[in-house]
Order: structure tokens, then sequence, then C-alpha cells
């Protein structure tokens, strides 16, 4: 009998990067709301059909589920969630740009500017 | 008198040429047969418009008017839409026979909005009032100056306790209002009788849309073309970013990739259809896409060639029609 090694699964959950959760902490105290959780969510269009969604919000809304690291609440829909679990947020600095990274194991395809991806 | 909605009224009234004069010089009235016509709803309605078409409308203001087009992933048409900003609400014209594909399409994308779509084409009506003269004769017909809306813009009024949108879009580049009013509406449809406004049939609309270069839904604008080929610049944003076919469409309007266009042909012999295939000294560049007499031994088209093809010498069809070529 072989046996066949299974790819590890990614964790069902969504992780935001050290870099990202300071950067998180940065934008809502310079918008004035230093104890301000974070949305992330997935709305339909965008170049690959479905679109990244950040928000600042003061808490959950109706049917969202909660996840809090780094001490970083994050607010995630449930009807976006599908599309997001297993996604880790980054922030990256680099000569491509500046900004939040989705690396989202869902997604097979991505347009250039990060912003969409499609399943 | 037109009995239905959506049925086709008659290819002409008087004469096609009778029809086309009082369209040119005068005004007249056509029924918007051609529109299918639905309600979005919801705080997430323009936003959602905005992340699926290439235009910027998630500014558009309150009663302003923007045409937008729906393309697929791979940037190719699925129709081209009117989104007129009401407040709270939005009206969507789009082609009759493409209606249920782009409210699909939209119901498709909208998973995770707040948005609601209704198809109002059953219960509503659309007259156009075209001509040069439509700026006045609009002013009698809607009562008051202060009804009539400028350019690009909408106004939502009440005559006789019946609700009417009137719309002003000149989208065939003369003065055109679009009226929409519930089916049956005996407000403007007697207004129209008592004034003696004319009607025009299709075939006089078709000469106007074809000499002005407007493509149109089944013939010009299809899965088979991209909005940069059916000529829709004014419909498209290059800077708003993300929506569904923009990596397509920016890709080839940045690297200048697009390989055909969309021209405007004049012979005068018949029996040329949609669909015969445009020739330059023998070679294959295009096809005809459109065609209508305009009167005797005078007929115009357009159709879509491949991009800086020789045009000195045209011919169309089996017989090889001589033609003419506009750029649109």
């Amino acid at each position: 009998m072989t046996t066949t090694k299974r790819k590890p699964r990614p964790p069902l959950t969504i992780t935001i990067s050290e870099n990202a959760a300071e950067h998180v902490k940065e934008f809502a105290s310079k918008a004035g709301k230093p104890n301000a959780d974070l949305r992330v969510a997935v709305k339909g269009g965008g170049c690959s059909g479905l679109t990244y969604v950040l928000d600042l919000v003061e808490g959950p809304e109706e049917d969202d589920k909660t996840i809090e690291q780094l001490g970083i609440k994050l607010h995630v829909p449930k009807k976006s969630y599908v599309f997001l679990a297993g996604t880790m947020l980054d922030y990256s600095s680099g000569l491509n740009g500046k900004g939040f990274v989705f690396n989202n194991p869902n997604a097979k395809t991505t347009c250039g500017c990060g912003t969409s991806f499609g399943v | 008198m037109i009995t239905s909605n959506t049925c086709d009224p008659p290819k002409f009234y008087v004469s096609i040429e009778q029809d086309y004069c009082t369209l040119t010089k005068e005004v007249a009235v056509a029924y918007g047969t051609k529109f299918g016509r639905f309600w979005i709803s919801g705080k997430d309605a323009l936003d959602l418009l905005n992340r699926i078409s290439t235009q910027q409308i998630d500014n558009l203001k309150q009663n302003e008017v923007s045409f937008t087009v729906q393309t697929t992933n791979k940037g190719r048409i699925i129709d081209f839409l009117t989104v007129i900003n009401l407040g709270d609400r939005l009206l969507i014209f789009t082609a009759l026979e493409a209606k249920e594909r782009v409210m699909e399409s939209i119901d498709f994308f909208s998973f995770d909005d707040d948005v609601r779509l209704h198809d109002c084409t059953a219960e509503t009506q659309i007259h156009q009032l075209m001509g040069h003269k439509a700026p006045i004769k609009i002013m009698s017909v809607l009562e008051d100056e202060s009804n009539v809306p400028d350019l690009f813009t909408a106004k939502e009024i009440i005559i006789n306790n019946e609700k009417i949108i009137i719309i002003r879009t000149d989208r065939a580049k003369i003065p055109t209002y679009e009226i929409l009013s519930t089916y049956p509406s005996k407000v403007i449809d007697s207004k129209i009788k008592s004034m003696k406004i004319p009607f025009v049939g299709t075939e006089a609309l078709e000469i106007l849309r074809i000499e002005a270069g407007v493509p149109a839904y089944g013939s010009e604008l299809s899965e088979k073309f991209n909005p940069i080929e059916a000529g829709l610049f004014n419909s498209i944003s290059f800077e708003k970013g993300c929506y569904v076919g923009q990596e397509v469409v920016a890709r080839l309007n940045t690297y200048d990739k697009v390989k055909r266009e969309l021209i405007r042909l004049n012979w005068s012999e018949p029996g040329i259809q949609k669909g015969d295939i445009i020739f330059s000294k023998d070679k294959e560049i295009g096809e005809v896409t459109s065609c209508v007499m305009k009167m005797n031994r005078s007929y115009i088209g357009l159709g879509y060639i491949t991009r800086n093809s020789n045009l000195d010498v045209i011919k169309i069809g089996l017989n090889k029609v001589s033609a003419n070529t506009l750029k649109i």
C-alpha cells in the first residue's frame, strides 16, 4: 500500500503580520480613531471579479466574524469569509509600491494593483 | 398607434425621407421600444456599478446622467448602459435584448452589497422627442420650462398625478429627450396627440444613428468587440482603477494594441447586407455591421475594419460594390 503525503492546508482563519498590524494602528491613529478595529471584506467587481475592501470601523456588524491578533480586532463578514479563509494580511513598503497585501491561498488570479482577485 | 411598450414600431410613418426630414429639421417622436430598463436601489448601487463597468460613476450626482460599458473579464462588451442617478435609486437603460444578461451580471457581483434590482420594462414606456426643435417643443410638453433637463441630466416631475422622468441625452448627436412614464401613459400620449407632433419609424432613426456613428447592440456592440474598437472612449475612464475587464482595456489602450476600428461607409448599389466583407484592394479588412438605404441609390453603413488599413480603394460584398469610408 502506498501513502501520499497531503499538502498541509492553510489555517482556516485570517492572520495579520506584525508589520501590517503596526500600520493599521498608525493609520487608525492618524485618522483620529486610535481604538478602531479593522473590517476586512470582499465585494464583487474589480479586474479579476472580486475586490478586497479594508475599513477602519468602531465595531463588528451583524453576522461579522471577529478575530483578534496582535492587538487588532479584525471583523470579517460571513459572506466574505469563504473567500478570505487562510489569508495573511501583510504590509509592503517595497519598490513595487506601499500598501496592504493580501496573501490569499484562495486567489487563483490577481490583478496588477493587488486589490482584485479571482477564485 | 403602437399598443405595446416593447413591440416594434413601423419602419416609417409617411415615408423614410419624410421621417428623416422631420427628425433633422423639425421635431418628432419615436417610441423607445429598443430600450430595456430597470431600477437599482440600495446604498451600494453606484459603487457596485463603478466596480463592474468602464466609466467613473461612483461620483455621479443626483439627476446626472452618465454612460458606461459593462464588460466581461476579457474586456469584451456586454452592453452600453445609460445610468441616471435619481438620488434614492438609479435608472438604467440597456438594449432590450441585453437587459437580462446585464441584470444577471449585476446580481452575480452583488453578493455582499446592499443592492436591489427591479425590472420596470413592462410597466413603463419611453418616448423620444428628437430633432433640432425638440428643446422648444419639450417646454410645451412638460408645461413649464423648469421641468426641462439640461444635457446629461434628468428631471423627475409629476403631471396630472403621473410620475414622469425626462432625460436629455442627445445620443444620436441631435437634441433628444427621453421621457419615461408608466405604461400606458395617459398624459404623454394625449399631449403628443393634441400637439400633433409627428411620429417617426425605425428606418429614419437607423439612418440618424449610422450617420452619427453610434454603435448598436447586436451589431457593433457584442462580446466580439471591445469598447475601444467600438469608439466608446467617452464612456471609459482610464484613471478610475479596477473594474471587471479593466486590465485588458487598459493594456489595449496603453500599448496601442487595438486591432479593429469602427468606420462609416456609403455606397450606391443595392444588395449589401450586414455581415458582408469589406475589401481593400481585394484584401479582406473587415465586415459590415449595419446598413440602411438613406434614399434611392444611396446607402450608408457601419463596419469594423483592421486598423490602419489602406482606405483608398474600398469594396464591399460579393459583388465588390465600391464604397467610400469616413472616420468616426
